[in-house]
């Protein structure tokens, strides 16, 4: 319990943080008053619309005073209103969170799915010619950002193979299975592949360690399967690097979101995010980093809490202190 | 530099909605023509010069008859921001394009290139063209049931025209102390309006221009009802209601705006068949023209329209499979925009026009542009009143000549050194224009410094006349009429810098300002005389160095027809592009099912 309350005070903090000094970055250089009104608005504005909206959103107020009124209306659900679109910032944001969700989480997918069996086996069949091949891939993928990836695939599978579409339709899997599949293999495949190489490599690190412990070595003479030595012993002792990665590269799925949902017209969270911050959409940019900074501190807290499960001598020391 | 595409985005954002906006109405160009009323994809070639069709198969066989039914795919590359008051959205060509499906215009641009009432009956001028009584149609209900009248006409044409960009546009219309238009009320549908010089009732002007402005952003008429919502809860501005042929269903910024057909909607075809034909219209936004390409490719979208050379290249090659008109008239000339208040070499049109003369537009436009371009000789595009073959504006690089100009300048100075700023926004080809400008000036002896600028500041900084504006990558000035760019070139909206200004260039030329005062209220020959003459003055100071004019596509799937057919109320064919290159009016397209 204390460790959980420790864990959410310092997501307070980080939250506090980064939120807070998005705003500051967010309105350097607007020293005059009016300065925030009119960038939100854009240049070719009344003075009355400036009036209006910087009593209306207190921009006239301290900084500090600002971020109270946005953190009130965000704890109630109200997280501003987009003066460049006339929406609601949580109507705004409430379309595009499903395509965001559903590209990060097949992409974390299909890196686990992929990279865990290549990992053990690369482990077991340690430098063979298997191991190698994909030890070269997975260094290629890591060294590959997932822009240059992206480029790539729509050049074979779509310009050469025409075999995907170019742009990302936000299709749920519920209306067309078959089209949401179609318009989310290539940015799920841009984005998990590096995700998966990196996986696989520190997967692959462990493995060879733990294969050479001593209780392997019994478990092998006292004749368990070599199925059961890999998935079961094998793998258990070996996956939490790969647990602390998925934490880890959560940031960097989220970051590759943004590029790639850029490059096959995805219209996401990453699209919206960068459409907010080039024009200035302060509230927009605002909720968006909260929201992604909330959902990567609670991954990685759950990523703390999962070690006790895959462990109970973490778990054990945790229920001790 | 040059004209950055994304800087140029953002232009039309503000700027073509400017323009647009405030005005008008202009006209410009792009396919249609033709025969008469319905035909197969369109082709044509308006009235001016051109617009062409470059896939239409040429037979002479019957066109089709439109069928009514079926869903449209419309692709754009610009968001509206603002959106969708009338007064407040900042809209470039494919914003007007989504507005006018649920918002009627007063007037539109036929293809005679001439002004026609849509929701008004009638726009009619005194003697001396300095008062307009507009009579409004009657039995036309906005999608909320109430009444298009002259009250509601009115009350829109009061608020959008207080609007910046569009007040500064109408300038000279009388208005009450309180800031409102003088007018009289003839009836409940018909209204009179009234010119005055700056605003002033007791100095009338004549003014046969005037009636060019309401059919642009000033003249797309909204629900009062609906008005008077948005007054009470901004985030209603999203569901607009209008008496146009579709009604709003639903709109995600930066996505997709899905209109559906308006059932009622108050105008029929030349066959008394209901317009429109579309059942519905998704509008998407791509914002890459090499993506909204592939769209197009993978049957994603339908329809789209595009000044991407490399496009319009790539499309010219599949014909059969994408017919595409192209607008090459009327529409925006891409220039290097100079601030002309800032002391320093530009200041001085010997330098200006050195700098002008070092560029070899043909090898720029060939590098950068595919060649696609036609290299302009000043900032009015063919078609355009104004447009003069040869204006006096030297397009060939003279670099012996440029460097003479260059040397008087720095003998009569002495200077040993020009050096110069010049800006673009970030993207590929707005680098690689920027290099090759540095290149030609280097080799008349001036250093410049490149700079790039946010792309979100770029107007404003130009606006305020910010000490990092010296030079931008500009394109701007589509329209028909000169009067259209009234307030871009006027001294009386070149503020000196610190100030608001749109006059960009801050110029401030008598002879200018004498010649757009005749371009408003002169005779038709006067006018263009006047037109023409600025034109000159433009050429002769080098006050901004143009560099090519813009070229638009607009492909299609086969499917798609009726492009350009819409007839007017009072059975004149409509103008696509009027006034927002490679817009086009979506009245009377239909699918091929």
């Amino acid at each position: 319990m204390r460790y959980l309350v420790q864990r959410i005070l310092r997501f307070a903090v980080v939250f506090f943080l980064v939120t807070f000094g998005l705003m500051v970055l967010m309105r350097l250089g607007m020293n005059k008053p009016g300065d925030p009104a009119r960038t939100m608005l854009g240049g070719t504005v009344t003075q009355q619309q400036i009036d209006e909206t910087t009593k209306a959103y207190h921009l006239d107020s301290p900084l500090i005073v600002q971020y109270g009124y946005w953190l009130k209306g965000m704890v109630s659900g109200d997280m501003g209103v987009s003066v460049q679109q006339n929406l609601h910032v949580t109507t705004y944001i409430k379309s595009r969170v499903l395509t965001t969700l559903f590209l990060g989480v097949y992409s974390l997918l299909l890196a686990m799915v992929v990279s865990i069996p290549i990992g053990v086996l690369q482990a077991y069949r340690r430098d063979s010619v298997r191991d190698k091949l994909f030890s070269g891939a997975s260094f290629a993928f890591v060294a590959i950002p997932p822009v240059v990836m992206g480029v790539l695939l729509i050049l074979v599978f779509v310009r050469w193979l025409h075999w995907f579409p170019r742009t990302g339709e936000k299709i749920y899997p519920w209306d067309d299975p078959k089209e949401h599949f179609r318009n989310f293999a290539l940015p799920v495949l841009a984005l998990s592949l590096p995700v998966g190489a990196v996986f696989s490599r520190l997967l692959r690190g462990d493995m060879v360690r733990t294969l050479q412990s001593d209780f392997i070595t019994l478990a092998s003479a006292k004749g368990v399967s070599t199925r059961r030595i890999l998935w079961r012993h094998g793998l258990r002792n070996s996956v939490f690097s790969v647990i602390t990665a998925i934490g880890l590269q959560l940031a960097g799925i989220v970051g590759g979101a943004i590029v790639v949902e850029q490059l096959f017209n995805m219209k996401g969270m990453g699209t919206l995010l960068i459409t907010a911050i080039l024009s200035k959409d302060l509230f927009v940019v605002q909720a968006l980093a909260a929201i992604i900074v909330f959902s990567v501190v609670v991954v990685n807290l759950l990523v703390d809490l999962s070690y006790a499960v895959v462990d109970p001598r973490i778990r054990q020391m945790r229920a001790l202190s | 530099m040059g004209n950055s595409r994304s800087a140029r985005r953002t232009g039309r954002v503000i700027i073509a909605a400017v323009i647009s906006l405030a005005l008008v109405a202009a006209a410009c160009s792009k396919k249609d023509s033709g025969t008469g009323a319905t035909q197969p994809s369109q082709t044509t070639t308006a009235s001016g010069n051109s617009t062409v069709d470059t896939s239409a198969p040429e037979t002479t066989a019957a066109a089709p008859k439109p069928v009514p039914g079926g869903e449209l795919v419309v692709s754009g590359e610009a968001e509206v921001a603002s959106p969708w008051t009338p007064v407040a959205m900042q809209c470039d060509s494919y914003c007007q394009e989504r507005a006018r499906a649920f918002f009627d215009p007063v007037a539109a641009v036929g293809a005679d290139l001439k002004v026609h009432g849509v929701l008004a009956e009638s726009i009619t001028p005194n003697a001396d063209s300095s008062q307009f009584t507009i009579k409004v149609r009657s039995g036309i209900k906005f999608t909320d049931g109430t009444a298009v009248d002259g009250a509601a006409v009115l009350r829109n044409l009061n608020e959008t025209g207080s609007g910046l960009l569009v007040s500064k546009a109408l300038v000279d219309l009388a208005r009450n102390a309180d800031g409102t238009f003088k007018t009289t009320t003839v009836d409940a549908q018909t209204f009179t309006m009234f010119t005055g010089k700056n605003g002033d009732a007791s100095q009338p002007i004549s003014w046969p221009g005037f009636d060019f402005y309401l059919t642009g952003q000033w003249g797309l008429i909204a629900s009062p009802a609906w008005l008077d919502a948005v007054k009470a809860d901004k985030t209603k501005a999203t569901t607009p209601v209008g008496s146009g042929p579709f009604i709003i269903q639903s709109y995600k910024p930066f996505d997709s705006l899905v209109v559906t057909k308006n059932p009622s909607y108050w105008q029929k075809d030349a066959d008394g068949v209901q317009l429109p034909y579309l059942d519905k219209v998704t509008f998407k936004v791509i914002q890459d023209s090499q993506t909204t390409e592939q769209a197009l490719q993978d049957g994603n979208i339908d329809i789209f329209s595009t000044s991407s050379a490399q496009v319009i290249a790539d499309l010219r090659d599949q014909k059969a499979k994408f017919p595409m008109s192209e607008q090459s008239d009327l529409t925006e000339t891409n220039y290097l925009l100079i601030d002309l208040a800032k002391s320093g070499p530009t200041s001085d049109a010997r330098v200006r026009c050195a700098l002008s003369m070092a560029i070899d537009r043909n090898e720029f436009n060939t590098l950068t542009e595919g060649g696609l371009l036609k290299v302009a000789n000043g900032l009015f595009s063919p078609g355009q009143e104004g447009y003069l073959d040869d204006n006096g504006f030297k397009t060939a690089q003279d670099i012996p000549g440029a460097q003479a100009l260059i040397d008087a300048y720095k003998k009569d100075k002495g200077v040993t050194s020009i050096d110069i700023t010049t800006s673009h926004t970030a993207d590929r080809i707005g680098d690689q224009q920027a290099d090759l400008i540095k290149g030609y000036w280097a080799k008349i002896g001036v250093n410049a410094k490149i700079t790039v600028v946010p792309q979100d500041q770029y107007i404003t900084l130009a606006l305020l006349g910010d000490p990092s504006y010296s030079i931008f990558g500009w394109r701007n000035h589509a329209g028909l009429k000169v009067d259209q760019q009234n307030f871009w070139w006027n001294s009386l909206s070149g503020v000196k810098d610190g100030g608001l200004s749109l006059n960009f260039g801050r110029i401030n030329d008598p002879d200018v300002d004498k010649n757009l005062a005749i371009a408003r209220s002169g005779s038709e020959a006067e006018r263009k005389t006047a037109a023409e003459e600025i034109n000159k003055i433009f050429a002769k100071q080098c006050y901004q160095i143009p560099l090519a004019w813009t070229l638009w596509g607009t492909p299609h799937k086969p499917s798609v027809q009726g492009l350009g057919t819409w007839l007017l109320p009072d059975g004149t064919k409509s103008r696509d592009g009027a006034g927002f290159s490679g817009q086009f009016w979506l009245n009377g397209v239909w699918v091929q099912h």
